[in-house]
């Protein structure tokens, strides 16, 4: 059972996801906060793997999947740079579109401390070009803006929503997860959830 | 008995007189034209299409007052004097020639539909025409051939945007070895496949949000002609680097893997030395860049190399690393992009969103597709529609996938097959050339270049000899038209609106550190404009190539481009060192430079970026009606700003004037 954690509640952004015809909504302003913290679930992996959403690609073995919430705009999947979603120090891994839903799943590798790290959506980049000079610059100006960590009512109760860790054999083990996640946040990702789940 | 000897004896003494015999080989087959030359002649006829021909009597007099029967008859290798003629379609066709002119020797042979069209197999139907001229129903000597030296008179093929021949079956399923997360594939191919032997490899990498299940349509289309096409999940949001790693790891799992996947059904049916790489917009850079890659060496692919990719393609793709990382090389290269697209957009001042500029860098064989009024995700089933134009120019997806389906369905048969009656739809105008599934009133524009290695000769692609005075091939440049700059197909600034400080304006080609250049200048009406090139004398004999080409632009929201609408087209001319002229309004062929697309933003007026297009004249035609032009000996290239309907207007971007075999 999912408890859902909702400042940033589903009418709204049901009445926020507008429908997807015409020109793309144009770029947003940024950083963002994220709207909302629904699940955190931490994962260990029996192997290391890569993570390519960093320019340095370092290599993990455990880390946090995460379900939040965000404006639409946010996440309208475009193939010009799009704005990176930043969790402390760290860039996060979408695993899913969610602009219809305004909900993303996304994996954090590393550890994180959801209580001091704020969940922002920062410049339009590629993700695989990010570096660590450029996530505290990206931290700064978050920081500049306001945006600041979940309240700890609220990551509690993400952390109680997610349940207990995954320990996985590899990262698969993880994606298959994610997609359970995908397949109720985000629905209509049919696509998404079949390939998340090892094409089961 | 006296008889049977005195047969032998005539046949015996036949032979010699039909060994020194033969029909006269030249150009037939084509489609009349309002104004000189009068006949345009082409390789590939619509099944729809009527099928002339035509004689010059001045270049052929003996027709002079003959009448003859002309036939269309099933295409042969070679042929020999006395080979009999059944004509394919309705029969033969009498016809009387006069004196005077090509106009009054143009004949319809064969109505839309006459010729079958329907090879079974083969995309096209060959056939060869004869112009019995002594009328006794065998190749005779002084007949006329259009045909049987390598190559056919004439094609006539199949609606490309039909499905093909084969039925066709798909699988879905996992590979490993690739990018977790990203490990699903989905192929089509022909259901009889153990029976058609080792088939080309077509690869499709989606783009960013997209799925590799969105491109059944394309997949089908193309296995049901007999190619085997895998689309694969692609790793495109980290980046372009990522995803031109699921590209270069999924060609290499499906090829590692062909014995398991779909329990072996394509196992030793895959032809692993003709590979087709396609991507759509973050996928359509992603293979740009995996190619990059193994050029540079830095990746190494176990199951193929870089001479077994023999096509690469992209739709729509970003340009996020630039010259030196997103780039085709050498390898032939297809581009396919829609001038509504709302996300790589092909904005001023914003590179990454310049699709054209990978093309731009294709140093070979490459060519495009740009289509008015298709938006991003008309090319896949089920992205968010992002049409960006004016109200009332939107052509929808399914408009869209069939321009879609038979421009790579040609591209690939050609490329791939080396399928001469699909190379016509890579270059002849749409208004010229239209696959019958494609609307009429859809624009698509073309361009076209042979690379290199065909053996063509560049009189002038601007990039050497940069002085405005001289050209390419070294040659002197003379020029009264106005405001003409040489430099970089490069916008210099965020606008789309006319300014002096960028003679470029409109060129979305590429980023500051590319170094493709062209030509702009003005052609104002106010009086006979032009622009020649002094031939070096070394080039002068043309006779060895088929075809003067160049591509053209108008320039976006330039005032004189806005002073007149639709398509533009002048006179070229071709002048001998005798001074002899002869020149073609090339309009004539059918369309001409396209008017930019309509689309408003990034500053006032209308009109997005400049649309290259490709013309070609057939040497030949230049000599048509008699004009005493010697090929052999050509002193200049003019092209004079004036057409049948008076003086050409406009702001002209220019490029790429050169000569080629085919």
């Amino acid at each position: 059972m999912i408890r859902r954690i909702l400042p940033f509640s589903m009418l709204t952004l049901a009445l926020l996801a507008v429908p997807a015809l015409g020109a793309p909504p144009t770029l947003p302003d940024t950083p963002a906060a994220a709207g909302g913290l629904l699940l955190a679930r931490t994962f260990d992996l029996s192997e290391p793997v890569t993570f390519d959403w960093r320019a340095e690609r370092p290599e993990y073995d455990h880390g946090v999947l995460l379900v939040i919430e965000a404006a639409p705009d946010l996440l309208y999947p475009r193939q010009v740079a799009e704005p990176v979603l930043y969790v402390g120090n760290q860039t996060a891994m979408r695993l899913n579109v969610g602009y219809r839903s305004g909900r993303l799943v996304a994996l954090v590798p590393g550890d994180v401390d959801l209580a001091s790290a704020p969940i922002w959506f920062g410049s339009p980049e590629l993700p695989e070009r990010v570096d660590a000079e450029t996530v505290v610059a990206e931290l700064d100006a978050a920081r500049a803006a306001g945006i600041t960590p979940f309240a700890p009512a609220v990551v509690s109760a993400a952390v109680s929503a997610g349940g207990d860790p995954i320990r996985a054999a590899s990262l698969q083990g993880v994606l298959s997860v994610a997609a359970e996640l995908v397949r109720e946040h985000s629905p209509s990702e049919t696509s998404r959830v079949k390939s998340l789940a090892g094409g089961e | 008995m006296r008889r049977r000897v005195t047969t032998i004896l005539l046949l015996l003494l036949a032979v010699p007189a039909l060994a020194g015999a033969q029909a006269i080989t030249t150009e037939l087959a084509g489609e009349s034209l309002a104004f000189y030359p009068w006949f345009h002649q082409v390789r590939t006829f619509n099944g729809d299409g009527a099928v002339e021909v035509a004689v010059d009597p001045n270049l052929q007099p003996q027709v002079a007052g003959v009448t003859a029967d002309v036939y269309v008859v099933a295409s042969q290798a070679s042929w020999t004097i006395g080979d009999p003629l059944t004509d394919a379609g309705a029969g033969a066709d009498s016809v009387t020639f006069v004196a005077g002119s090509t106009r009054d020797n143009r004949f319809q042979v064969a109505a839309g539909f006459e010729l079958p069209g329907n090879g079974g197999a083969d995309l096209a139907v060959p056939y060869d025409v004869v112009v019995d001229l002594d009328r006794d129903g065998l190749l005779s000597d002084g007949d006329l051939l259009d045909g049987g030296a390598g190559e056919p008179g004439l094609f006539v093929i199949k609606d490309l945007t039909f499905l093909g021949p084969y039925a066709t079956s798909v699988i879905d399923y996992s590979v490993t070895g690739v990018t977790p997360g990203d490990d699903q594939e989905r192929t089509w191919f022909p259901t009889d496949i153990d029976n058609l032997g080792p088939l080309p490899l077509v690869i499709i990498g989606h783009g960013n949000g997209h799925d590799y299940d969105w491109y059944d349509y394309l997949q089908e289309h193309l296995a049901s002609h007999g190619y085997i096409v895998m689309s694969h999940e692609n790793n495109t949001s980290p980046g372009i680097e990522s995803a031109s790693t699921t590209t270069l790891e999924h060609t290499d799992a499906i090829l590692g893997q062909q014995g398991i996947i779909g329990g072996g059904v394509l196992n030793g049916n895959i032809d692993s030395s003709r590979i087709t790489w396609i991507g759509h917009s973050r996928g359509g850079e992603g293979v740009a860049r995996a190619y990059d890659r193994i050029f540079d060496g830095s990746w190494s692919p176990v199951n193929y190399s870089l001479g077994d990719i023999k096509l690469v393609s992209s739709i729509a793709p970003t340009d996020f690393l630039g010259t030196n990382s997103s780039n085709p090389h050498g390898v032939d290269y297809h581009f396919l992009y829609g001038s509504a697209d709302g996300d790589v957009c092909g904005c001023p001042g914003f590179p990454i969103a310049d699709a054209f500029s990978i093309f731009e860098r294709a140093e070979e064989n490459r060519s495009s597709t740009y289509l008015q009024g298709a938006d991003h995700n008309d090319f896949n089933c089920c992205g968010f529609n992002d049409f960006d134009g004016p109200p009332g120019t939107e052509i929808g997806r399914t408009e869209a996938q069939e321009v879609a389906k038979a421009d790579y369905l040609a591209v690939i048969e050609y490329r791939i097959d080396g399928n001469l009656a699909a190379k016509d739809y890579l270059w002849r105008q749409i208004e010229d050339l239209r696959p019958p599934g494609v609307s009429p009133s859809t624009i698509v524009v073309h361009e076209f270049r042979d690379g290199a290695a065909s053996g063509k000769l560049v009189i002038d692609d601007y990039q050497s000899g940069t002085g405005t005075g001289t050209s390419s091939s070294g040659g002197a440049v003379f020029f009264n038209v106005g405001n003409l700059d040489e430099g970089d197909l490069f916008d210099n600034n965020s606008t789309y609106t006319w300014q002096e400080s960028d003679p470029f304006n409109g060129m979305a080609r590429g980023q500051s550190s590319d170094t493709n250049r062209g030509v702009v200048f003005d052609a104002d009406g106010l009086g006979n404009r032009w622009l020649a090139w002094e031939v070096p004398v070394g080039l002068k004999d043309f006779t060895g190539y088929e075809y003067l080409s160049f591509r053209a632009a108008q320039g976006t929201r330039h005032p004189l481009t806005d002073a007149d609408d639709g398509d533009l087209s002048w006179a070229v001319a071709l002048r001998d060192t005798q001074g002899n002229f002869s020149f073609i309004d090339f309009g004539v062929y059918g369309g001409g430079i396209e008017e930019p697309y309509q689309r408003t933003g990034y500053g006032s007026g209308a009109g997005w970026q400049n649309e290259f297009e490709t013309v070609r004249i057939r040497l030949s035609d230049f000599l048509r009606d008699g004009k005493t032009l010697d090929l052999s000996s050509v002193r200049n290239i003019a092209f004079f700003f004036r057409g049948i309907d008076g003086f050409s207007v406009g702001r002209i971007g220019l490029d790429d004037l050169e000569l080629n075999v085919d």
